[in-house]
């Protein structure tokens, strides 16, 4: 008997309070050595109809918190296993997105509402420092740090004020600073194979220095970041600042030098969607208010 | 446009090290404002895809690709597959092979529709020889591996190719692209909407394609609005080039398909 995994999900697109597609996708894969045969059929019928039962009372509950949202782009996405349960809704408004849970979408929606509408695109600011606020940090830290774990890279020397664990189920942490890589495998769906991926990271810092500089940039949203594991080369797409949508290109060493202070507790950032062969998850993100210099 | 789509698949695949196999049929409810979609129970024939094949292509490409080249991503897939839409059912057979070679800092690209290994042969053998990034020359042809890639996006002539079915299981006809407006849709998956596009894309052949010039044998990144990063071969060197896609004075076709958007025969193309 291998190792199963069971997979119920339901998936709709609102676009302007109206529905315009959704989908319903359930199977199971089990893996016995390298090889693993997935299929949509769950053979356990009572598991299935528990899934399914989860997800569709999740469903009616996001219909109802997302019933007002009629000037935006609605994307949830609800995913029960035997394992976990997950519930991501990206609202997107004039090409900005944040990625939000049942639970926080009301306060995401408001924060966007309130950060639109985004200037133009500007050039990389020269010889700025940055505020990286709401969170954003986690961004940052997620490409450079975490992914860089997650392709084996050597650790580097990051501020020791500086903390960065991965948090999987059942209280599985991974130092991601200290070089482990992700503390669960994942995956998207029952027809791909699983990856050690990040479930939540959290930025932490102990007595960090903060010195709020003039000129400074404040980051507030961030439209996507990658990780080229080849070159160890960090992007990051700020969608909102008060400099305007502009684009980061920095090596991850570079980053690790760039870090000059950090205040306040963890905040949770509205999400990210991490995408890496071909596999796109969830993954929750903290990180406090973090200050860096200038990052070209 | 109403109507229900189903698929029913059988798959293999090597994913790196793992055996992946995939059994699962679903369909796809559309109408003008929603589209809706779901696994069925029901299940047809169908043949079980050739494991051996697929892990003996796997297994030919790793043979190929050793040391100091890193595969850093490996896929190759055979699928049965069975579609039905307008009550009209028809069957088909997809080989597909996805290889990203690293040689760092660089990586190339290689996409197929059948098992074969001379663009990986070929590949493999100029990164190990690979220098350091030069200007693009003044002439440039791309292999037609590399030029299938770029077929949607370039202002040439060319043509879509008859096939049997579209995603709606309308037959397509050999037409001269033109306009954005295509004929037939595209669908990839039972879970996607379907979508315009052009298939089986042929350029027109036009121009000299020069033997002796310099040429892009794989791309070194996903094809860009306007430059193309691509591998190149010039005498005995090699090189990652930087190219701006300008102006195309000569495109030659070749039989193979590629599974660029929906389908691109291989093209010649001299910059």
């Amino acid at each position: 008997m291998g190792r199963r995994y069971t997979m119920v999900r339901h998936d709709e697109l609102w676009v302007r309070g109206v529905l315009a597609e959704s989908r319903v996708n359930f199977g199971e894969a089990v893996e016995r050595g390298r090889e693993i045969a997935a299929r949509n059929r769950i053979e356990d019928r009572a598991l299935h109809a528990r899934l399914q039962r989860q997800c569709e009372e999740a469903v009616q509950r996001i219909r109802r918190s997302i019933a007002a949202m009629r000037d935006a782009r609605v994307r949830y996405v609800v995913t029960a296993t035997d394992e976990d349960f997950e519930s991501t809704i990206a609202i997107t408004l004039d090409g900005v997105s944040v990625v939000s849970t049942p639970e926080t979408v009301a306060v995401d929606y408001a924060l966007l509402k309130a950060l639109l509408p985004p200037a133009t695109r500007h050039s990389p600011p020269a010889n700025s420092p940055l505020l990286w606020r709401n969170g954003s940090a986690a961004v940052l830290l997620h490409e450079a740090i975490g992914h860089a774990t997650e392709h084996g890279h050597a650790p580097l020397a990051w501020p020791s004020w500086l903390r960065v664990r991965d948090a999987a189920r059942a209280g599985r942490i991974a130092n991601l600073i200290a070089g482990e890589p992700p503390a669960a495998s994942r995956r998207e769906s029952f027809r791909d194979a699983p990856l050690p991926r990040m479930t939540k990271l959290v930025v932490e810092q102990v007595h960090a220095p903060f010195d709020l500089p003039d000129g400074r940039i404040e980051i507030e949203l961030v439209a996507g970041g990658a990780y080229e594991p080849l070159t160890e080369m960090v992007t990051i797409n700020v969608a909102v600042s008060s400099a305007g949508p502009f684009t980061i290109r920095a090596s991850r060493r570079a980053i690790s030098r760039s870090l000059i202070g950090a205040s306040g507790n963890p905040i949770r950032y509205p999400g990210v969607i991490c995408s890496r062969e071909g596999q796109e998850l969830y993954v929750g993100s903290y990180a406090p208010l973090i200050l860096t210099t200038e990052l070209a | 446009m109403n109507g229900v789509y189903r698929k029913w698949g059988r798959s293999v695949r090597r994913d790196g090290a793992r055996v992946v196999r995939v059994d699962e049929a679903g369909e796809a409810h559309e109408s003008a404002s929603e589209f809706r979609t779901r696994p069925i129970d029901e299940r047809i024939d169908l043949a079980a895809p050739n494991a051996d094949a697929v892990e003996a292509a796997a297994r030919e490409i790793e043979s190929i690709l050793l040391p100091p080249l890193i595969i850093e991503r490996l896929l190759v897939s055979e699928a049965n597959v069975a579609h039905e839409c307008n009550g009209v059912r028809w069957n088909e057979t997809l080989r597909r092979v996805h290889v990203a070679i690293a040689r760092p800092p660089i990586r190339a690209l290689v996409d197929l529709a059948e098992f074969r290994f001379d663009v990986v042969q070929r590949v493999a053998a100029a990164l190990v020889r690979v220098g350091g990034e030069r200007e693009a020359p003044r002439r440039m042809r791309l292999a037609e591996n590399a030029g299938a890639a770029l077929l949607p996006l370039l202002p040439i002539g060319k043509s879509q190719t008859a096939a049997p079915h579209d995603g709606r299981g309308l037959p397509i006809s050999a037409q001269k692209v033109e306009g954005d407006d295509p004929p037939n849709s595209f669908r990839p998956s039972y879970r996607l909407r379907p979508r315009r596009a052009w298939f089986h894309l042929r350029a027109a052949p036009f121009g000299r394609i020069e033997e002796d010039a310099p040429q892009a044998i794989a791309l070194l990144a996903p094809v860009g609005e306007r430059t193309i990063r691509v591998l190149c071969v010039d005498g005995n060197r090699v090189y990652p080039v930087a190219l701006a896609v300008g102006r195309v004075i000569a495109a030659r076709a070749s039989e193979s398909w590629y599974p660029y958007g929906a389908g691109a025969f291989g093209t010649e193309l001299m910059f």
